[in-house]
């Protein structure tokens, strides 16, 4: 069966700006409100879409990343014709290479993309928080005629510096395309999501035989804006967040938390699915007091959560105190232990009479498995 | 004797009159627990850890809220099986009532094939209405250690769970005995008719056990997992209880949420009270509403200022605001499935 378009999800990253919550996980894989990864967002938004093939191209730590992703089960993509297809690097004749850069990773994985030979290629990266429709993307790719369209979103000018900026015509078409510009001309910044037509954009990696082709902000859109290409901007209004600092990354979670956050995890027409595990319902005390919180199955708590996310399986104890904090699965807070403006690791120990305190501008970190207080 | 050697065969063909509001969609197997289980999930793990294969179900009517929850067996890993898995076998009551003779011959037959097809040396046979997570891999040794040819199962309490293991020629004999007497029983009578001329041994299932014979007593066994004591006792002292996993948001609590020993699963929504209570899915508590010492079933909608108090909420009810619900401990108030009660209508027991 020939497909219209699959997906290549970009998953490679390291996110080292994330410190010990990326040390021996990629960037995609960190937790996130509550049961959720990061990734979730772009593998849910694909099986909402569609779009039932899906590339994830892993490089750094890709275990826990890995093991996530599975078959794409969890997304409903494990059927006759779908999957999901973890894609690493590997030695050929050429010898072994790791991913140089975004094009890099997709020329490398040639082989699975011709094997489905799609008309059109998604590519997406795994570390943003947002839902989008793609097949709306592709109308508006097809109705344009282009060869190429990116997803872009507008920035606070101030901000815009940071960002990838398309300047555009009046008709959403690319003129032109700036890295992180230091006087930028407008505020609509690189999503980091593209659709190509695949023809076209495989010939062009092909025929790339000095290897110049390594990314597709750098090397690859220059390129087909200098070969006058039909390059067009699909222009993104909702909420969209690069997670890739701790503050941000907290800042996330916090907003998730609001009851009217335009994310509106609850929305059933547009779920967001994770690999679900087996737990328990949470346990509420008799002691607890609980507000303004995210709590999810296998939690049992005893002492007080305000404004804060609780992951699968964490255990609060009484008198223990948890304000304005993400807590990740499987932790243990002892008894008057004190957590405010934190972040605290998959696995991690917080002993009983601890304190854990951060501020709002510098978030305390606690890493996975990490042991906090007690005796060593 | 192998990892594998038992086959299982459920019977949820049990009734009861109590119960009837609850059960005339689903058999007492299907009834949800703790807010996230079903009856049927704890005698489905328990065989799950003991490496049983193949499992055969006998349902009274058409199954389906036991089709839906059971599927393939994924969530406990029947599907992977090369050999073996879920084996199904509904409207048992339709058959029956075509006439002893031919109905139960015919549920003769098809326990006889699913035993013969799982090739193993033992059949653990188990009704449904029973909680407790027994480790059949004890139960196993047990019985071989005995050198008797049925192990029942009783709680500490002497109270006889209707699970028995014997060996699988010693079923095939009780059941050509039942055809040529003629009589015609469920499985599990069948054994404890025919168990008076055997060797039998008793194992004796310790930790929190709850037989489910009528509303009370579906209520208790759910208040009982608000005791940490029992809630640790039935899921952790044993093997894991598993069931079939959803796909939910976590549970959101609200600035104005008060929750006090409580057990609630995912995608709940609480911006009022709950006390003592248990939510299962998708239920939404609003502002100022009091729910206490009540077990609300999925997709229940409780109304601004509400008050309900001892009382089951069945699957999809909504309570419009300032309703009353009242029960007493003695005398339960069940509202049935879909039912909508109106803005500050009281229902009292």
């Amino acid at each position: 069966m020939k497909k219209e378009m699959i997906a290549m999800i970009l998953a490679g990253g390291q996110g080292t700006r994330l410190g010990k919550l990326t040390a021996h996980i990629a960037k995609p894989a960190v937790p996130f409100g509550g049961r959720y990864r990061i990734i979730d967002f772009a593998m849910s938004n694909c099986a909402n879409s569609d779009i039932d093939n899906v590339g994830v191209i892993t490089q750094y730590q890709p275990l826990s990343l890995n093991e996530h992703i599975g078959s794409g089960k969890a997304w409903g993509m494990e059927g006759r014709y779908g999957g999901a297809t973890i894609l690493q690097p590997y030695s050929s004749s050429k010898g072994t290479q790791f991913f140089a850069g975004t094009a890099h990773a997709i020329v490398q994985n040639i082989d699975y993309i011709d094997q489905l030979n799609p008309e059109y290629i998604l590519i997406l990266s795994g570390d943003h928080i947002y839902k989008m429709n793609y097949q709306k993307m592709l109308e508006f790719h097809k109705a344009n005629n282009a060869s190429l369209t990116v997803a872009v979103i507008p920035v606070p000018l101030e901000e815009a510096s940071r960002f990838g900026i398309m300047n555009t015509d009046s008709d959403s078409r690319i003129i032109e395309f700036e890295e992180k510009p230091k006087e930028p001309k407008s505020n609509l910044a690189s999503m980091g999501i593209y659709i190509f037509d695949w023809k076209k954009l495989r010939q062009l990696l092909l025929n790339d035989e000095q290897g110049e082709m390594e990314d597709f902000g750098k090397n690859v859109i220059p390129q087909y804006l200098i070969n006058h290409e039909n390059v067009f901007a699909y222009r993104f209004n909702g909420y969209w967040k690069d997670v890739g600092t701790i503050e941000s990354l907290w800042e996330a979670n916090m907003e998730f938390l609001e009851e009217n956050h335009e994310l509106n995890i609850r929305d059933r027409e547009w779920r967001i699915f994770s690999n679900n595990i087996n737990a328990l319902p949470h346990f509420i005390g008799e002691h607890a007091k609980v507000k303004n919180a995210m709590i999810s199955d296998g939690c049992i708590i005893e002492g007080n959560v305000n404004h804060s996310i609780l992951s699968n399986n964490v255990t609060i104890s009484e008198g223990a105190t948890v304000n304005n904090s993400l807590i990740m699965g499987n932790v243990k807070i002892g008894k008057n232990v004190v957590i405010d403006y934190a972040i605290i690791g998959e696995n991690a120990v917080i002993s009983d009479n601890a304190r854990v305190v951060g501020t709002q501008s510098n978030i305390a970190v606690i890493g996975y498995d990490e042991k906090i207080g007690g005796l060593n | 004797m192998r990892k594998n050697d038992i086959c299982a065969v459920l019977s949820l063909t049990e009734q009861s009159d109590s119960l009837r509001a609850l059960t005339l969609k689903r058999p007492i197997a299907a009834l949800p627990f703790a807010s996230r289980f079903r009856i049927i999930d704890f005698p489905l793990s328990s065989v799950s850890e003991a490496g049983v294969k193949s499992v055969a179900l006998f349902i009274g009517k058409s199954g389906r809220s036991i089709y839906d929850h059971v599927r393939s067996g994924s969530s406990w890993g029947f599907d992977s099986h090369v050999n073996g898995g879920i084996f199904t076998f509904s409207q048992q009551f339709y058959k029956y009532s075509l006439g002893e003779e031919v109905g139960y011959e015919d549920f003769y037959e098809d326990l006889i094939e699913f035993v013969k097809r799982s090739h193993v040396g033992y059949v653990f046979i188990s009704g449904s209405k029973v909680i407790a997570n027994v480790n059949l891999e004890d139960v196993k040794q047990e019985h071989i250690e005995s050198g008797c040819d049925i192990t029942q199962i009783f709680d500490e309490g002497h109270r006889n769970l209707n699970k028995y293991l014997l060996s699988t020629p010693k079923l095939y004999e009780m059941i050509s005995l039942a055809v040529k007497e003629k009589l015609f029983v469920e499985v599990d009578e069948l054994i404890r008719h025919y168990s008076a001329k055997e060797t039998v041994n008793t194992y004796i299932h310790l930790g929190y056990t709850a037989i489910i014979n009528d509303l009370s007593d579906y209520f208790y066994a759910n208040m009982d997992m608000l005791d940490s004591q029992k809630f640790k006792s039935l899921f952790y002292a044993s093997n894991p209880v598993v069931t079939k996993t959803r796909n939910g948001a976590p549970s959101f609590f609200t600035d104005d949420a008060i929750v006090l020993n409580s057990l609630i699963a995912t995608d709940c929504v609480v911006r009022g009270h709950v006390e003592r209570s248990l939510l299962s899915r998708r239920v939404e508590v609003e502002k100022d509403a009091h729910v206490k010492n009540t077990i609300i079933l999925q997709g229940c909608h409780i109304g601004k200022g509400a008050s309900i108090e001892y009382a089951i909420l069945d699957k999809g009810v909504q309570v419009g605001k300032g309703a009353v619900i009242k029960g007493t401990p003695d005398n339960i108030l069940l509202i049935t499935k879909n039912d909508i009660i109106g803005e500050n209508e009281e229902r009292r027991v």
